[in-house]
């Protein structure tokens, strides 16, 4: 057996992982950064239309440039992804409606085709403004900002140190868990079933629940050793607020960042 | 050192004594948890039954003790004293943390992978288990860890999707915990579970016309486009049909189907305030059943498998800690549920400025002395200190358990300095000469994923000694490390002693304490004296050595292998280049290098797991078995996906009985005793080694082990050789052995593989010749 040697660049999805660098983005404050994402979020589910398509777009594009990310950063989508998405498009292509196309011959109505190009097209932006936010934020910072934007509500009686405590070792054991995410299904390759053709297919349906019932506890008991481990440090430390929120920062990126960001949130609610 | 008494005197210094008795460990207390069970419990009979059978026979000396599961599982309530405490306990925290994680990965996936409906509804079996285990605190805890964590990888529209996971989870935990059936889990859904959703729908509708248009118009289209669809079909069918019996002389049929569709649709749209909560409806009940379905089996065996009691959370205490000198007298600990006393009768001094080598195999009560040491009480026995021990305090106590990867806490190096501690606190933080004294000068702003084992460790001491301890714990701290890695633990420890800060270090390897300290052996939960430095008895020859076939073919053929992780991407790492290696049949190769040198990587190219980015690995056909080669992993748990140790063997293949208790056999098991225990219950090593038997099973040609000794103790470590020893002489297999210490090197081994830097630096047999120079080089 040979193996191929596969093209140079690499279609594994990294996650949250910051391009070293220095640009605006970078020195923003990440709790600006975060709350933009989340705000422009919000008036885009409120009023999902083509307008709001367009504003994510822009402001995207000129975040992308701002932030000085190398277009390598950009994930390849896997070719799995890229099928199924012109699938669900042709499907999308039968709903009809208007507007209607005329091709000569035949006439297409493209209205359920556009509203799903219209779905589709928010979803990659939401992927896209997360990750733009994931290149240019260091994490630690990130659970700083979250501490510091909490702590008005800890003033007023509500008990957020645990809640900081468990966003920052949310973040901290994202990377550690898709360690483990990427050795058990190793592991799993590694033993699967060669294809047997002979069971019936309701009997394979029942193993493939059966299997993944087998990974999902994998995960589980092994998330929860990690947990039993980690409260012991936590204990083991003497407290349990997580990290010492930071000082909220707001430089002139941050004002020139709001004020375009607001303006677009206008003009997705109100043209 | 709960209730420690305040020092009643009054003199000007007055250094309490304080003493603690024999009291039950603190997760036993009566004050904690439930004093009066059956009148909380009365209304569940199956969780008194589990709880007279979960406290029954205890062996504690106190009466009226009961037990305390983490988060009162099995139906049992939290007596008022304990709901008044409004204090989160880590492991809620972390359990919040790592389950919301796991639900946020698996929403993330069920966007971008075809088909991945079912995993959004899987995404309510962490939450459900978040549930079940850690009430409704830990799920709020958890949809706020997973809400931010969604929201930096999707977008927030995400977010939304883990508050609704969260929801069920919530009400099928509680219903797991509670020992509810499938009818009154689904009634209790559909009170609380459905106005919320249903509310929150219609309130957004309500509030937002446009949207309300567009959703609705989307529903149309549907329905139009399912019309349209059947349409065709019918009018294609129809069409053929009618040429066929009447000719032209029928009207064409009509699509009845798409037509009804249509106009209920439009029917339903009308009546929106109506029809949207009654479809919220029936979603609501179809996935809370299917959460159920999927969760409760799960639920069951991870509390099968669950791990020792929740940690007792240290008490405030104003009494300044005094943790030293401490001194056990006859201190005796039985834990819940055992037979015999983890440690008995021991006598010891912990003397202040003193490095102190705890050393014994596992399963000797090293874990346990520590735990007393670091304030339980024990069952019988004294211990004496002039102050409360003082968790994680300004002169009290720290402890660094094993894995150093859960270790750390902060996501970045300084974060985890000041983890947990008050602004004012941190701010008194010397953040520079913390990493100066363990040796990571300059990495305060490194992101602590990137760290390396070793240097995890040292973090680890460094944020304990940010609390300016008057005693240091350090459990087992560097059985996970390297060789490397292990002497500069061992030595930064013994520095702390110097400094002023008692150190208590636990290990297995005796050579770690060197001529600093004092060795406390225990064997079998005694003291017992200390034997002489050279712990490893000199390299036997292994009792048979099969020969390689050294002129036949060779197995594998890697020719200029290389890999380079992430490569085209800003975060590109090369991890091996122009690697070039055969294997024969029967070989037995051992490759060793430093942390990060591209073992692992290899091993993963060698059996198929990753492409190599460069080269190539060619497989000769003329030796046959079922696979061309498997990989056992350092982290075995990983590996068994099944409960128990048969069913687990079993998987992949159509093994026979036989099969699997010879393949037991040979991994040193007795298949009888070992085949129906739950594979929770079994030690690391014995984990590895059922591994091994499993992929034994799949006849594969070359076995990969990655580190399989690594944190394990002699008498473990001494079985796996034995086991690699039994393969090489009953079998063809040849094996790759990775591994960062040489102790056994000659028995497992013919050749020797050293990798740096990603490029194997050295190829040759493994005699006692390169052994002496290996040793002389420092490996």
């Amino acid at each position: 057996m040979v193996m191929r040697t596969r093209p140079a660049r690499d279609r594994s999805i990294q996650l949250l992982r910051l391009v070293p660098g220095e640009s605006p983005l970078h020195r923003m404050w990440p709790g600006t950064k975060l709350g933009i994402v989340v705000l422009v979020g919000i008036a885009a589910v409120i009023r999902p239309t083509w307008t709001a398509a367009c504003v994510m777009a822009a402001g995207l594009a000129l975040g992308f440039v701002a932030s000085r990310v190398p277009r390598a950063a950009l994930p390849l989508p896997p070719t799995w992804l890229a099928v199924s998405l012109v699938a669900t498009g042709a499907l999308a292509l039968f709903a009809g409606g208007p507007p209607v196309v005329d091709l000569g011959p035949v006439t297409v109505e493209m209205g359920g085709l556009v509203d799903w190009l219209l779905f589709t097209t928010l979803l990659v932006e939401a992927f896209a403004a997360a990750a733009l936010v994931g290149w240019t934020t260091h994490m630690g910072d990130l659970g700083r900002a979250v501490a510091a934007l909490t702590r008005p509500l800890a003033r007023v009686g509500i008990p957020v140190e645990s809640a900081v405590a468990a966003m920052t070792l949310g973040l901290r054991c994202l990377p550690l868990l898709l360690d483990e995410f990427r050795t058990l299904v190793a592991a799993w390759r590694n033993r699967r079933p060669l294809s047997d053709r002979s069971t019936g297919r309701r009997e394979r349906s029942r193993e493939a629940i059966l299997q993944a019932h087998d990974i999902l506890a994998g995960a589980l008991a092994s998330s929860l050793r990690r947990a039993h481990e980690m409260a012991q440090a936590m204990e083991a430390r003497g407290g349990l607020r997580g990290p010492v929120p930071g000082r909220i920062r707001l430089g002139r990126v941050d004002a020139v960042a709001w004020v375009l960001a607001l303006a677009g949130v206008v003009v997705i609610l109100w043209r | 050192m709960r209730d420690a008494p305040r020092a009643g005197i009054d003199g000007p210094h007055p250094p309490p004594i304080l003493i603690d008795g024999p009291h039950p460990p603190p997760f036993l207390r009566a004050d904690r948890v439930l004093a009066r069970v059956p009148r909380h419990v009365r209304a569940d009979s199956r969780a008194r039954t589990r709880t007279a059978r979960k406290f029954g026979g205890l062996g504690w000396q106190d009466g009226r003790t009961v037990g305390r599961r983490p988060a009162c599982r099995g139906g049992l309530r939290l007596t008022a004293k304990s709901r008044q405490n409004p204090r989160v306990s880590a492991g809620t925290i972390a359990e919040a943390a790592i389950l919301s994680d796991l639900a946020s990965l698996l929403l993330v996936l069920a966007l971008v992978v075809p088909g991945g409906f079912a995993l959004t509804l899987a995404s309510g079996v962490p939450f459900t288990l978040l549930g079940e285990r850690r009430r409704l605190r830990g799920v709020a805890l958890g949809t706020a860890s997973g809400a931010l964590v969604v929201t930096l990888l999707s977008g927030p529209l995400t977010a939304t999707y883990v508050a609704e996971a969260a929801l069920y989870g919530a009400v099928v935990g509680a219903g797991l915990r509670r020992g509810w059936r499938l009818p009154r889990t689904l009634a209790v859904s559909v009170l609380t579970v459905w106005p919320v959703l249903a509310g929150a729908l219609l309130a957004f509708l309500a509030l937002f016309p446009e949207t309300r248009d567009l959703v609705f118009e989307q529903v149309r289209i549907i329905a139009r486009g399912f019309q349209n669809f059947v349409g065709a079909i019918v009018d294609a069918v129809a069409g053929a049909w009618t040429s066929v019996t009447c000719g032209s002389a029928c009207a064409p049929a009509e699509d009845v189907i798409g037509t009804k569709l249509v106009a209920f649709a439009e029917w339903g749209i009308d009546r929106w305030p109506v029809t949207v909560p009654a479809v919220v409806l029936v979603g609501v009940v179809f996935r809370t059943w299917f959460t159920r379905y999927l969760a409760h089996p799960l639920a069951r065996r991870m509390r099968r498998s669950a791990a020792a009691p929740d940690v007792p959370s240290p008490p405030e205490s104003d009494v300044q800690p005094a943790p030293v000198p401490a001194t056990l007298s006859g201190v005796s600990v039985r834990w819940p549920g055992a037979a015999h006393d983890a440690i008995s009768d021991v006598d010891v001094e912990i003397r202040p400025h003193e490095f102190t080598g705890l050393v014994g195999d596992n399963g000797s009560g090293k874990s346990t002395l520590v735990s007393v040491l670091a304030g339980m009480p024990p069952t019988r026995g004294r211990v004496t200190r002039p102050g409360p021990v003082g968790m994680g305090r300004i002169g009290g106590t720290v402890r660094v358990f094993q894995r150093p990867e859960s270790q750390v806490l902060g996501v970045t190096v300084a974060d985890d300095l000041t983890w947990g501690m008050t602004p004012e606190r941190a701010a008194g933080v010397d953040t520079a000469g913390l990493l100066d004294r363990v040796g990571l000068s300059g990495l305060a702003d490194r992101e602590t994923s990137t760290l390396s084992g070793g240097e995890l460790a040292r973090l680890a001491i460094a944020s304990s000694i940010a609390h300016e301890p008057a005693l240091l714990l350090s459990d087992e701290s560097t059985a996970m490390l390297d060789r490397r890695g292990r002497a500069t633990v061992a030595r930064l420890l013994g520095e702390l002693a110097t400094q002023g800060i008692t150190v208590v270090h636990v290990t297995h390897e005796l050579d770690e304490v060197g001529g600093a300290g004092r060795v406390v052996r225990l064997e079998n939960g005694r003291i017992v004296p200390p034997r002489s430095a050279t712990s490893n008895p000199p390299g036997q020859e292994p009792a048979g050595r099969a020969e390689p076939d050294a002129a036949g073919a060779p197995l594998v053929r890697m020719a200029g292998v290389g890999y380079v992780h992430a490569a085209g991407t800003p975060w590109a790492h090369r991890a091996l280049e122009g690697v070039d290696l055969e294997i024969r049949p029967r070989e037995r190769l051992l490759v060793t290098g430093p942390n990060g040198a591209g073992k692992s990587t290899l091993a993963w190219i060698l059996t198929g797991l990753l492409t190599p980015t460069e080269g190539e690995v060619v497989w000769s056909r003329d030796v046959t078995g079922r696979r061309d080669a498997v990989l056992a992993f350092q982290h075995a748990r990983l590996q068994l996906f099944r409960p128990t140790v048969r069913e687990d063997m079993a998987l992949g293949v159509d093994a026979t009985r036989d099969e699997i208790d010879a393949a037991l056999h040979v991994a040193g098991f007795d298949p009888d005793t070992i085949g129906t225990t739950p594979i929770d219950r079994l030690s690391v090593g014995q984990q590895r080694r059922v591994a091994v038997a499993g992929l034994l099973l799949h006849r594969p040609r070359l076995l990969v082990l990655d580190e399989p000794l690594a944190g394990l103790d002699r008498p473990a470590r001494l079985r796996l050789v034995e086991l690699l020893t039994e393969l090489h002489l009953t079998s063809d297999i040849a094996t790759l052995v990775i591994s960062h210490d040489l102790d056994d090197a000659p028995r497992i081994a013919d050749r020797l593989l050293t990798v740096d830097g990603g490029r194997i630096t050295r190829d040759s047999p493994l005699t006692h010749d390169l052994m002496s120079t290996l040793q002389a080089e420092g490996w």
